[in-house]
């Protein structure tokens, strides 16, 4: 507050703010009065969104794209920030749905208690899958969670008790703390709409996934697994345990996908074995090449993008030309279409900007910061 | 080391450094890979505090002895012991903990991460911040970032990189590199620093500042360590103690003058540059 | 800076009588008379507020005005435990840093004199300062100078005591070392009030430092400064630059110099701004970048090198980005002729808003000089392109024109009314005239006390009257502007006999971001030729963007298209210059000039006579075969 109103007032006398006056001052994460006061403005900027577009389905598709970003963000840190490729992120996300729906069930359990409660039960999954994926490097590490999408569609489509079978589930799992429902809010005489509580929810806690993750990056562990990324050899020499350090990404990379599952079953009510395929894997891959591998900001971009792509074309698909908006009509599908578009966005974007929509960010802030030299 | 051995007291070393027990003694240590032998039947001793310089023709298994000791290749037959601990079969990560530190010839560093990370990653085993404090910041995390922090701004200064902190240590010219790494391993605080060839490449002005730095962290960091070096000049003003090899067999070993005086090492040297 | 009339209007006759001495007496008892009674004066008044930063392992660590009277009262009891007392000299030989500066006001307030050696300075150097001076102790910095000092030591009796201040690498084994530390703790009885009663006794006529100013001919000169000559000092800085408690500076010029003990000792007690030691030597760029200091001082070193860095990294920006400063510098140079006269129009206001938007604020930011409110040239003469460039983006440089003899206290260039080619007018307190061969005259407070053990030298300084004779040959023009021409024995007289002063050719050239050092030589000549010293950096910089391949600076130097850089440089200098004023010919130096070669002097200024001896094969070549075109 101090500094918002030195910045305002324009002082240009007293300590300089880039001046580290003690290591605490160094490590924060936002270093600057100007950086403070652009968090801030990001911030409340986006918390206003849901008060100017009131549209149901334009909220439903941030809605879901803030759900992709939450799981996108544990995918980022096992191959962003670690450098392992894993094609298994979808069967956490149903993993997570699915102990939603057994532990929230009837809708009486706080969302405090299921949403942690499904990220632990996902990050546990992870955590015992891990160390036979991760023993393998590569191509072969692809292929081995390439495999474990299929071992988990055939559980979740025969363990009816839980998942209901082919047919799918519903989650009944309520984002309420006892009286207290994100889906029923009224504020000053105002009520809101669920589908603006749920834009609140989901994305106050992509801020907070957000948060946690940056935090991993900075602090040890996550300087052991980028050291793993850039060198595994000089990281086991300077005593970084590399088996541990992955096991405990892929974990919590699962953790992050299952609170994304859980959050994704209690917005729909239903959740269905067919959704968590291949294709949704996919998707996250997506996710973090367009946005960004190895950065938080850029993941959730990608998120935005990606995540809200499929809705959109669905949306639009009378107008584009050549889709069948309806079964029955001739063109392609909606559904082959999105897969055709996350091809081509994937190839382009690792051909022409490997490092993402953040890389433009990055470039763009660069410019600006070392305006008028080039570096 | 408080402990004399009782029998077979390890010859005195040209430092005048006691007599203690070595830190590090390698004991008919043989390597092979298939049916070449790297390393056949190599001793060596190291104790507390010598500059020990491993000399030999390319190819005679200096390196070799470093991804013994670390534990990047595990010999065949012998022992390495290492302030009472067997290293053989142990993992490499495990050996950093006991207190053997290490760069690497063509340079190991994190080339995405800056300089102060790249140090930071040094102190690694001597944090424990892990995911889950990490995530939560507040806390244990912060204290220790701001605890290693200090740390590390003594290596910055030691190593002279005030002006670098913040540059990724890709960006850095070779020299730097070079430095940056030896300060990483000195953030380990080890016992025992492996430098494999530390100057090679570099051009005379470097390898001077180098020289000059590894002298500074003699006298102020209480560490043995054990040099794999080309440059003779650096070896013979460097190190007390000098070991030659060539092909995998211990030609010589001694004071810098004996070695250089030995005639198998002469024979080797004159004979690998023909 | 409100209205300050010129001293002397005529520029000649002094004024019939000396300023009434017992009104001036009376003005300075009311001020504390030495700078150990200001810092008490400040302990007391404004006790929390910082006082200085030292910038330590990545911290910049304060030190409030209390910490600064403590610690300096500590160590005040700590050297005079150690024997010293009024009138014996202690020497200091670090780089900047907060122990320096309280060790001089220690030294002060004890009645010693502080005697600066520059960090630089070789060991046959050392030797000679701490012989010359008798110093009796010592303030070594680091391993690097206790060496220097211990291998001199045996021509060195009277020094006693040698303080380290980081004691890495030293063996302190010698009963002669003691560290600054033990020093501090040695001291801890030494109350503030305790050096209350040192400081109240003291002779403010009395010496308080020995300036040894590095003359570019000859050994160095000890000169006398009194603990008055440094206070007046203070009061004529701080009326030309009017800084306050929150206004900061980075301490970075040699503090054995007489500009940066003004600077970070004597206006900063004065003022009480901020003083910040930072990391230095490579780090000073992003010192300054942190430290962004609102007050800036440098040499025409400095702002040359300055000039040049922007210079060179715009080269290697976008046409984009290259075409908006080159426009915005050119608008900027025409309002900051406007702002220099004070007279700013609406025009120049919304260029000013532009440029400060697009450009101005941006490269301020990147050299560290974003908030700098008011900054000062001096030392050395400087090219006005250089100037004007600075004012070009808001950086509003005066020149300053002084000497140690009179603590800097000469000319400062008035705000409001700049005129780039002068160095300002003089002092309130002091008076300023052309001797009648043209020599530049002072008087007043700040005119030193003498040489020491020097007499011939002093009186060959100051007259009977009181004047200070600078050595300087200038005019005054009616408003009291002073122009200087050059150093008295380095205007060139040509064979033709005509006058030319080499400084204002040589710093013609030195506007080119690839020459570094000039040094122009004709007395007694035909015509003038010049030895040229590249910038490695900038010039560096080029030949790898022309994709010249070049090893060491002296294979540069030899390669044909760095001459024919040279060239063009020297043919754009020509083209501004009198015809008897241009070079003809020109050699470039293959080596760098350096202190410890004896070719510049600690602050870097050329010593003319030493090259000339050096480089007189080069120059007689230059000379060979006359009537060269």
């Amino acid at each position: 507050m101090r500094d918002l109103r030195s910045l305002l007032r324009g002082r240009r006398d007293g300590p300089a703010a880039g001046l580290h006056r003690s290591h605490r001052d160094a490590v924060r994460l936002w270093g600057t009065p100007w950086a403070r006061f652009g968090l801030v403005l990001l911030v409340a900027g986006w918390a206003l969104v849901p008060q100017f577009v009131t549209d149901d389905f334009w909220l439903s598709v941030l809605n879901y794209a803030g759900i992709a970003a939450v799981a996108a963000l544990g995918l980022n840190l096992l191959t962003g920030y670690t450098g392992q490729i894993s094609l298994g992120h979808a069967v956490f996300l149903g993993v997570g749905a699915y102990a939603a729906a057994q532990i929230g069930e009837g809708g009486d359990i706080p969302i405090v208690v299921w949403l942690p409660a499904a990220a632990l039960i996902g990050g546990l999954v992870g955590a015992i899958i891990g160390p036979f994926a991760l023993r393998l490097r590569g191509n072969y590490l692809v292929i081995v969670t390439l495999g474990l999408v299929f071992i988990a569609e055939h559980v979740f489509r025969n363990l009816k008790d839980i998942t209901g079978g082919n047919t799918g589930t519903p989650v009944s799992a309520s984002p309420s703390i006892g009286s207290f429902d994100v889906t029923d809010l009224s504020f000053a005489g105002q009520s809101y709409s669920r589908e603006q509580g749920w834009f609140w929810l989901i994305w106050a806690i992509v801020a907070l996934t957000a948060l946690m993750t940056k935090n991993i990056v900075r602090t040890r562990p996550g300087r052991a697994i980028q050291a793993i990324r850039d060198r595994d050899l000089a990281a086991e020499v300077v005593g970084i345990e590399i088996g541990r350090h992955k096991i405990w990404v892929f974990a919590i990379s699962s953790a992050f996908a299952a609170a994304a599952g859980a959050l994704y079953g209690s917005y729909q009510e239903y959740v269905s074995p067919d959704e968590w395929n291949l294709f949704l894997s996919i998707q996250y891959i997506a996710i973090i090449i367009v946005g960004g591998v190895g950065t938080v900001f850029g993941t959730i971009l990608g998120a935005l993008f990606i995540g809200a792509l499929p809705s959109v074309i669905e949306e639009y698909s009378d107008s584009i030309p050549g889709v069948a908006a309806k079964a029955g009509d001739s063109g392609i599908s909606v559904y082959s279409l999105n897969q055709a578009i996350f091809g081509v966005l994937i190839v382009a974007f690792l051909l022409l900007e490997p490092r993402g929509l953040a890389a433009i960010w990055l470039r763009v802030k660069t410019y600006f910061r070392t305006w008028p030299f080039r570096y | 080391m408080t402990d004399q051995s009782p029998g077979g007291a390890p010859e005195p070393t040209a430092t005048g450094v006691d007599d203690h027990e070595p830190l590090l003694a390698l004991r008919d240590v043989t390597l092979r890979f298939g049916g070449v032998t790297a390393l056949d039947g190599v001793s060596l001793e190291i104790a507390p505090g010598e500059l020990h310089a491993v000399i030999g023709p390319n190819g005679a298994g200096k390196t070799s002895i470093f991804n013994c000791i670390n534990g990047v290749y595990r010999p065949q037959v012998g022992s390495i012991t290492f302030d009472g601990h067997e290293l053989i079969g142990q993992r490499p990560a495990r050996i950093a903990r006991l207190g053997v530190a290490r760069t690497f010839q063509n340079l190991g560093l994190f080339v995405a991460l800056s300089v102060v990370d790249n140090l930071m990653l040094g102190r690694h085993h001597l944090m424990r911040t892990g995911f889950v404090s990490g995530a939560l910041w507040w806390g244990r995390a912060r204290r220790e970032e701001i605890e290693h922090r200090e740390a590390v701004e003594r290596i910055v200064e030691l190593l002279e990189l005030e002006a670098h902190r913040h540059r990724p240590a890709g960006l850095l010219p070779y020299g730097l590199q070079k430095r940056l790494e030896l300060g990483r391993a000195l953030a380990m605080e080890p016992k025992l620093l492996l430098l494999d060839e530390p100057v090679a490449g570099m051009n005379l002005e470097e390898t001077e500042d180098m020289a000059r730095y590894l002298m500074q962290v003699r006298r102020e960091l209480d560490l043995a360590m054990l040099l794999v070096e080309h440059e003779m000049h650096l070896v013979m003003d460097l190190a007390d103690r000098v070991t030659a090899l060539d092909f995998g067999r211990r030609l010589a070993s001694g004071t810098p003058a004996e070695v250089q005086a030995d005639e198998q090492v002469i024979q080797a040297y004159l004979g690998g540059a023909a | 800076m409100s209205a300050r009339r010129p001293s002397d209007p005529t520029g000649g006759v002094a004024p019939d009588a000396l300023p009434d001495d017992a009104h001036l007496e009376e003005e300075v008892e009311a001020r504390a008379p030495s700078l150990p009674a200001r810092l008490l004066e400040l302990a007391a008044t404004t006790p929390d507020a910082v006082a200085l930063r030292q910038k330590h392992r990545g911290v910049w660590h304060e030190t409030t005005w209390r910490g600064y009277a403590e610690r300096t009262a500590r160590i005040a009891r700590g050297l005079a435990d150690l024997g010293v007392g009024p009138g014996d000299r202690v020497a200091v030989h670090a780089e900047n840093r907060i122990e320096w500066v309280l060790a001089d006001l220690a030294i002060q307030g004890l009645g010693a004199m502080t005697v600066g050696v520059y960090p630089t300075c070789p060991p046959a150097e050392v030797e000679y300062l701490l012989s010359h001076s008798r110093a009796t102790v010592l303030v070594a910095e680091d391993e690097e100078q206790v060496d220097k000092a211990l291998e001199v030591r045996d021509g060195l009796p009277a020094l006693r005591t040698i303080v380290v201040v980081d004691p890495r690498n030293v063996d302190l084994s010698d009963a002669s070392l003691v560290t600054w530390q033990a020093l501090e703790e040695r001291g801890a009885a030494g109350t503030v009030d305790d050096l209350a009663d040192r400081v109240a006794a003291l002779d403010p006529e009395s010496p308080a430092t020995i300036v040894y100013t590095s003359g570019t001919t000859g050994p160095p000169k000890g000169a006398l400064l009194s603990h008055r000559n440094l206070r007046a000092a203070g009061d004529a800085f701080a009326q030309a630059f009017p800084a306050g408690p929150r206004d900061e500076i980075l301490s970075y010029l040699p503090l054995c110099h007489v500009a940066e003990r003004v600077v970070s000792l004597i206006a900063a007690l004065e003022s009480a701004y901020v003083v910040n030691f930072g990391e230095g030597g490579e780090a000073f760029a992003q010192d300054l970048r942190e430290v962004q200091p609102t007050f800036f001082v440098g040499v025409p070193r400095v702002w040359e090198k300055m000039h040049a860095t922007v210079d060179v990294r715009m080269g290697d920006s976008s046409r984009l980005k290259r075409l908006v400063h080159r426009r915005l510098t050119a608008a900027g140079v025409r309002t900051a002729r406007a702002r220099m006269q004070g007279r700013v129009g609406p025009g120049d206001r919304v260029r000013s808003a532009v440029g400060e938007l697009l450009l101005y604020r941006a490269l301020r930011d990147r050299l560290g000089l974003r908030r700098v409110r008011m900054a000062a040239s001096g030392a050395a003469p400087i090219a006005p392109q250089i100037l004007e460039a600075f004012w070009a983006i808001g950086v509003p440089v005066r020149e300053v024109y002084g000497q140690t003899e009179n603590t800097a206290v000469g000319t400062a260039m008035p705000d409001g009314d700049v005129r780039i080619g002068t160095v300002g007018t003089s002092y309130p307190d002091s008076e300023l005239r052309i001797a009648d061969d043209g020599e530049i005259l002072t008087r007043g407070p700040g005119t030193f006390l003498g040489y020491l053990d020097d007499e011939d030298a002093t009186r060959a300084t100051v007259d009977e009257d009181g004047w200070l004779h600078t050595g300087d040959v200038g005019t005054v023009d009616d408003d009291g502007f002073v122009r200087i021409t050059d150093r008295k024995k380095d205007i060139i007289i040509t064979a033709g006999g005509k006058n030319v002063s080499p400084s204002e050719i040589e710093n013609r050239l030195k506007v080119s971001p690839y020459v570094r050092e000039a040094i122009v030589v004709g007395d007694r000549r035909k015509y003038l030729v010049a030895l040229i010293g590249i910038e490695q950096d900038t010039v560096g910089d080029w030949a790898t963007r022309t994709g010249l391949a070049y090893t060491t600076y002296a294979d540069l130097s030899r390669k044909p298209e760095v001459r024919e850089l040279v060239d063009g440089v020297v043919a754009a200098a020509n083209a501004d210059l009198a015809q008897v004023e241009t070079i003809k010919r020109f050699a470039l130096l293959e080596k760098e000039l350096d202190h410890e070669d004896g070719e510049l002097t600690a602050t870097q200024k050329v010593r003319r006579a030493a090259i000339e001896r050096e480089f007189a094969a080069t120059i007689e070549s230059l000379y060979a075969g006359e009537g060269a075109s």
